[in-house]
């Protein structure tokens, strides 16, 4: 194989690599994405237990740290697991799946834990 | 030979196997004690009187079932049991009667299923009771070849969320081990497990109760000097006893 | 002596058929695996009666037979015995195959495989399981540190090497047997002689599928391999196999001699239908009397064809003999009460069923087709099989050139021509 042809060869594949980010980039308008991003049905505004920035990055963080609290340590601290979202957030296709759905990020906690959609 | 090649090799290979299990272990004990609900005063028990116990009746099973969303497969061979109904006969004796009595995890002191886990998904929790922790589980299931109760089932079945299922209890996906929780969510509540509350309605004679506290009903009935554990020579001390076997 | 390594031309069409055909079986093993977990373990025969099933058994079949390929990898640097250096490589990578293959029965088993990095981040010391995944993966890495030292006559350094291989080696094995040994619930699991018991048949295992790997491989390369080196192995595996034959035996006598054992024994011995068959025409038939037999008389123990013949039925008689210690146990009701019957709905009190179904035979055959597909392709690959293989040791060799130099010298001076 010629310097050429593998040259041509690896800007054809670093293209089909980046094909998603086109895509996306373009199917909403350039630097459109930022109005593509989920909007979050809250059914009760009001004071959660940590503010917005916080929870945006760390609600993983938390629900893990609840879960070893609780199965281990037998530590229930009020609304700091799934059922305390639950009393807020009644319906997972309104609140967890516009964000996990946006980024494909799948969670396997509803494959058991309870969360109607 | 080379020297450095062998010290080269040497701390490559011990360095790999001790940060493969060694640091992650290491920071897993060096985490903070936390203040628990779950405290070591209690010692969280049954004593099972099958004098007054049917053969017939099955409402402790029923009521576990729909407490904890216990999945039917109508497979006996796969079917998930956190409690059954065991009947009993005397060995070799013509005519002998069948008693009947129910069976769960024993929640033992010295449980092999917590001794051979390899990820420690089994653990017993401060209070004695014997818990599997489904987000660790690697469904190998040496607990269900340790256990000398046979009170442990492997979920071989996706069975996904039912209408009428009980919220407070998260369903179980296929691949790990599961078994009675002694109802830890009621206890933690303050309430008796499913099946003994179902029990008393039936009139029956399961009694649950806090080892930890001389004063307790359970206690009382320890002193007695009547009540038996199932396969007490194991050593495994289960906190589960019987009256009447 | 100067062994020369030289890869397989392997450009013939019996190579490539080898290839197609074990790459195949191979194929088989991500292909069930993939199909159990999406499906869950019901489309086994696994049961809650019987949790573990063939996928268990091949795990510790797999992995005795890579303890004893090392055991034979080492001992040509430790033991001295350095007329089965030409194998040393050979049998080092069959080590590794081995073990590599066996960590993929016991990964793809689990219910939960996609957590295979749990095990890594929690320790529990006493577990078996937990002690295990330490001995196999430090076991495995020193494999392929081993082989590395082979390959580039590290001499000091394969010698430590192989020393601590064969200590890691007997550590895997014991830890093996111990998952069994250590369960004090069940009667035929409960016993010291397993951990022991298991290294025995490792070796015996391995030697057997030493001596079928190299008369094949030099076969169809054609090259050189003196019948007395497969006469030393086949000696060898005569020898585990009557330590086999003890340990099972002493193991039997001791479990059937206690009145509370008497179910138990007379399960495995007498009336456990085709489990007593496994166990007298498998194992002891197969994997013990037949090949022993072939192996010392002296009519059939120096033709490569009867020890060919001596090496398969150990290596399936092996096979029957892990089946035994692994499902048998599960099969006997666990007692609750000693002097009661009991029943249930949950089948308590009664002897359970199990047979290989069509996914974990799959399975077998996938995991068995991934260490014959990397050892074809391995000695084509790199250098891993001697040119030829000779019997003489240094001395003998070096005392033999002497003489006959010395004949040739007189044949000259005495006027004579040489002949």
């Amino acid at each position: 194989m010629s310097k050429t042809t593998g040259a041509v060869a690896v800007v054809i594949f670093l293209i089909v690599l980046a094909f998603p980010l086109f895509y996306n980039m373009f199917s909403v308008g350039v630097l459109g994405a930022a109005s593509a991003a989920p909007q979050l049905k809250i059914e009760k505004p009001g004071k959660c237990i940590k503010d917005t920035a916080w929870m945006r990055h760390n609600h993983m963080k938390l629900l893990m740290h609840t879960r070893d609290d609780v199965v281990r340590q037998g530590i229930r601290k009020a609304n700091h697991g799934i059922k305390g979202c639950r009393q807020c957030h009644p319906h997972r296709d309104e609140f967890c799946d516009r964000c996990h759905d946006y980024i494909g990020v799948d969670p396997e906690c509803w494959n058991c834990h309870y969360y109607p959609e | 030979m080379d020297r450095r090649d062998f010290l080269a090799i040497g701390t490559v290979m011990a360095a790999g196997s001790v940060m493969a299990t060694g640091l992650p272990a290491l920071s897993n004990t060096l985490s903070e004690e936390k203040e628990t609900t779950a405290s070591s005063k209690n010692k969280w028990g049954m004593v099972i009187d099958i004098s007054k116990c049917s053969p017939d009746c099955t409402a402790c099973v029923k009521a576990c079932g729909k407490e904890n969303n216990v999945p039917h497969f109508e497979e006996p061979e796969l079917d998930i049991h956190w409690i059954r109904k065991i009947s009993f006969k005397q060995k070799g004796v013509e005519g002998a009667e069948t008693l009947s009595m129910p069976a769960m995890c024993y929640h033992c002191e010295h449980p092999p299923c917590a001794h051979v886990c390899p990820v420690a998904a089994t653990f017993v929790r401060k209070d004695g009771i014997v818990l599997v922790d489904k987000h660790r589980c690697i469904g190998c299931r040496y607990c269900m070849i340790a256990c000398p109760y046979k009170a442990r089932s492997f979920v071989s079945r996706h069975v996904e969320h039912q209408p009428g299922d009980n919220p407070d209890v998260p369903r179980r996906m296929h691949g790990v081990v599961e078994k009675c929780t002694l109802c830890v969510h009621r206890i933690d509540r303050g309430e008796e497990p499913a099946c003994v509350e179902a029990c008393k309605k039936e009139g029956g004679g399961m009694k649950f109760g806090n080892f930890g506290d001389p004063n307790s009903e359970v206690s009382a009935i320890l002193k007695t000097s009547r009540a038996k554990q199932i396969r007490p020579d194991l050593g495994t001390n289960p906190r589960i006893f019987y009256l009447g076997i | 002596m100067d062994i020369k390594f030289q890869k397989i031309e392997g450009r013939s069409k019996g190579y490539y058929q080898l290839l197609v055909v074990t790459g195949l079986m191979a194929a088989l093993a991500p292909l069930s695996a993939i199909y159990l977990f999406v499906n869950g373990h019901h489309v086994t025969n696994m049961t809650n009666q019987v949790p573990w099933g063939m996928p268990i058994v091949m795990a510790v079949y797999l992995i005795g037979a890579s303890a004893g390929s090392m055991v034979l990898s080492a001992m040509s640097s430790v033991f001295g015995k350095t007329e089965y250096k030409p194998f040393a490589r050979m049998a080092a990578l069959l080590a590794i195959l081995l073990i590599v293959a066996a960590l993929m029965a016991i990964i793809m088993d689990w219910g939960r495989p996609d957590r295979i990095l749990v095990p890594f981040f929690h320790f529990q010391p006493r577990s078996m399981f937990s002690l295990n995944a330490i001995l196999y993966n430090s076991y495995m890495l020193l494999g392929f540190v081993y082989l590395w030292a082979l390959f580039n006559d590290k001499v000091h350094l394969t010698r430590i090497l192989g020393l601590a291989a064969i200590f890691i080696a007997v550590g895997v094995h014991s830890g093996t047997g111990a998952i069994f040994g250590f369960v004090y619930v069940r009667e035929l699991y409960n016993s010291p002689m397993l951990a022991p018991s298991f290294i025995a048949a490792a070796l015996s295992s391995g030697t057997a599928l030493m001596i079928i790997i190299l008369v094949y491989t030099f076969r169809a390369t054609g090259r050189y391999l003196d019948d007395r080196l497969i006469h030393g192995l086949a000696k060898l595996m005569g020898v585990f196999i009557l330590i086999v034959f003890y340990f099972i035996f002493i193991e039997n006598v001791t479990r059937a001699y206690a009145p509370k054992n008497y179910e138990a024994a007379s399960f495995l011995l007498l009336h456990g239908g085709k489990y007593t068959f496994y166990f007298w025409g498998g194992l002891i038939m197969m994997g013990l009397v037949i090949p022993a037999a072939l192996v010392f008389s002296p009519g059939t123990g120096t033709s490569i064809k009867w020890i060919l013949t001596a090496s398969w039925f150990q290596l399936v008689g092996v096979l029957f003999e892990r089946y035994i210690i692994v499902i048998p146990a599960q099969i006997m009701p666990l007692e609750f009460f000693p002097d009661k019957e009991i029943n249930s709905v949950f089948l308590d009190g009664q002897y359970a069923h199990y047979s290989v179904s069509l996914v974990e035979a799959a399975y077998s055959i996938g995991l068995i087709g991934v260490v014959l597909f990397g050892y074809a392709l391995a000695i084509k690959l790199w250098a891993m099989v001697p040119t030829e293989a000779h019997h003489l040791e240094p001395l003998e060799e070096l005392k033999e050139e002497e003489e006959e130099k010395f004949a040739e010298l007189e044949e000259i001076e005495g006027g004579e021509p040489a002949s």
